[in-house]
């Protein structure tokens, strides 16, 4: 099974930032979110891997919890003998058994 | 798999960090654009892999951030190079192993026949042989396309050959031809004449007028059947005649055989030469001088196998037995022997197809002879056509 979540949507619609205004451009062509505009790309392979893409830091690496900062929110782990497969500038590939995941704005 | 194998070529450094700083270090990782994997915490420390070529990089982007990395584990082939650097002869060993297994792949060094007829292979590897498929030679020098037609034409047996080059192995498949039957010609006119002096017991005609009828004696090469026909309105014409002519045959055989014959027998000294066949080149194992005309040779060739495949290294045996000439003097039961193989030859070969009646025998010991006198009386078909 195979998850894709784009993550940062809309926050704040009255900032209209510019990110925002892609999103609702996106929204008005009728194409999918971050396609245009610049967002952080989760996808997940069961509950064992998670491939993380656009992310900024990693705020804190447990075994049983790892917290990754996207910009706007931090999306958090929880699980089982998590560990991080590979790591690059932009990406990270989170392996284990993962039970939860939280998206914090 | 893939991704194990990249590594393993490009070679690992997995080292361990201090678990203090874990997040800190990564989110440094993350910004150097060096690639790191095989991230894992544990209590005291947080261990990691990196590519050998990025290892230095690493290395000295994280001397500068006070974060100090120890080295737990080198892998890979460039370790494996380093590690036999110094051994030059190793090094030269894989260096003339892998030249030498690349020589060796460039000749043909075993040659398998498959056919579905009965044919001798050491035939078949000779026709080869002559054609320019042998063990030994070149690949680049093979032409199979002419070898194929080569060896179809000298093999009238084959309907058609292939030769395909598997490595160091050429494979010969041969497919046997169906010969078609043989048309018999009757476009041309002809007579039936008799084979040899007889007295017909029966003549079936199938084309063309009989001159002879049942119980005529004949002589050889008499007319029995003419191919000239009249019709009803008296109107001649020729044809192709066909027919049988069954007749009482009479057939003579005489032998005399000497009670003292020249044979060639075995001294029982016997000289061995033996020949190392080494990838095509015949090197003497043992020589033996003095070989003259007063030997026979016996030859026995040991190929080398791996499970079904010829290596290409034979041992080959010449044996060579002294021979000398001498009288013999046969005994009455050797004579008898030596005439009855006589007679059946000669009935084997000229009276196959014959039905044979009666049989006189006039055989006799005459001073140092023995005198062979047999007739046999037979009925066969005397017919045989020929043109005018």
């Amino acid at each position: 099974m195979h998850i894709f979540i784009v993550s940062e949507g809309v926050k704040n619609v009255k900032k209209k930032k510019k990110s925002d205004k892609m999103y609702y451009i996106e929204k008005a062509i009728g194409v999918p979110p971050g396609v245009i505009s610049k967002c952080t790309h989760v996808e997940m392979n069961g509950n064992r891997e998670v491939i993380i893409e656009g992310f900024k830091s990693i705020l804190q690496y447990e075994e049983n919890l790892i917290r990754i900062s996207t910009g706007k929110m931090i999306v958090s782990f929880s699980g089982r003998k998590l560990s991080i497969k590979c790591l690059s500038i932009n990406s990270l590939i989170i392996e284990g058994f993962i039970t939860d995941v939280k998206f914090i704005t | 798999m893939f991704l194990k194998s990249f590594r393993y070529i490009f070679g690992t450094v997995d080292f361990i960090i201090d678990s203090k700083s874990t997040e800190r270090f990564l989110n440094l990782i993350k910004k150097s654009n060096i690639k790191i994997f095989n991230i894992k915490k544990y209590e005291d420390f947080l261990q990691a892999s990196v590519i050998f070529y990025e290892f230095e990089d690493i290395k000295s982007y994280l001397l500068k951030h006070n974060i100090i990395l120890k080295i737990k584990n080198k892998s890979g082939f460039p370790y494996l190079l380093q590690k036999y650097y110094k051994r030059v002869g190793i090094i030269l060993g894989i260096f003339c192993f892998s030249l030498t297994l690349y020589v060796l792949s460039m000749f043909v060094w075993s040659i398998n026949i498959n056919c579905n007829m009965n044919l001798d292979e050491n035939e078949v590897k000779n026709i080869a042989k002559e054609v320019g498929l042998y063990s030994g030679i070149l690949k680049k020098k093979i032409d199979v396309k002419s070898i194929e037609k080569e060896i179809e034409l000298r093999l009238h047996e084959s309907s058609w050959v292939s030769v395909n080059i598997d490595g160091s192995v050429a494979n010969i498949m041969i497919n046997s031809k169906l010969d078609p039957p043989e048309i018999v010609q009757n476009n041309n006119y002809c007579n039936i004449k008799a084979t040899m002096d007889a007295q017909i017991i029966a003549i079936r005609v199938f084309k063309g007028t009989a001159q002879v009828k049942n119980g005529d004696a004949v002589e050889k090469g008499q007319l029995l059947v003419s191919g000239e026909i009249e019709d009803v309105f008296g109107e001649k014409y020729f044809v192709h005649a066909q027919a049988k002519a069954i007749a009482y045959t009479k057939h003579e055989y005489k032998d005399k055989i000497d009670y003292n014959q020249k044979i060639i027998e075995r001294t029982g000294k016997k000289k061995i030469k033996k020949n190392l066949n080494l990838f095509g080149l015949n090197i003497p194992i043992l020589y033996t001088k003095g070989l003259s005309e007063n030997y026979e040779k016996e030859e026995k060739t040991k190929i080398f196998k791996i499970a079904s495949f010829d290596l290409p290294i034979n041992l080959s045996d010449e044996i060579w037995f002294e021979t000398i000439e001498n009288i013999k003097c046969f005994s009455k039961e050797e004579i008898l022997n030596e005439a009855e193989k006589r007679i059946d030859e000669y009935k084997n070969n000229n009276l196959k197809d014959v039905i044979i009646i009666k049989e006189d025998k006039n055989n006799k010991f005459v001073d140092d002879n023995y005198v062979i006198e047999e007739t046999y009386y037979c009925q066969e078909d005397i017919a045989l056509e020929e043109e005018f």
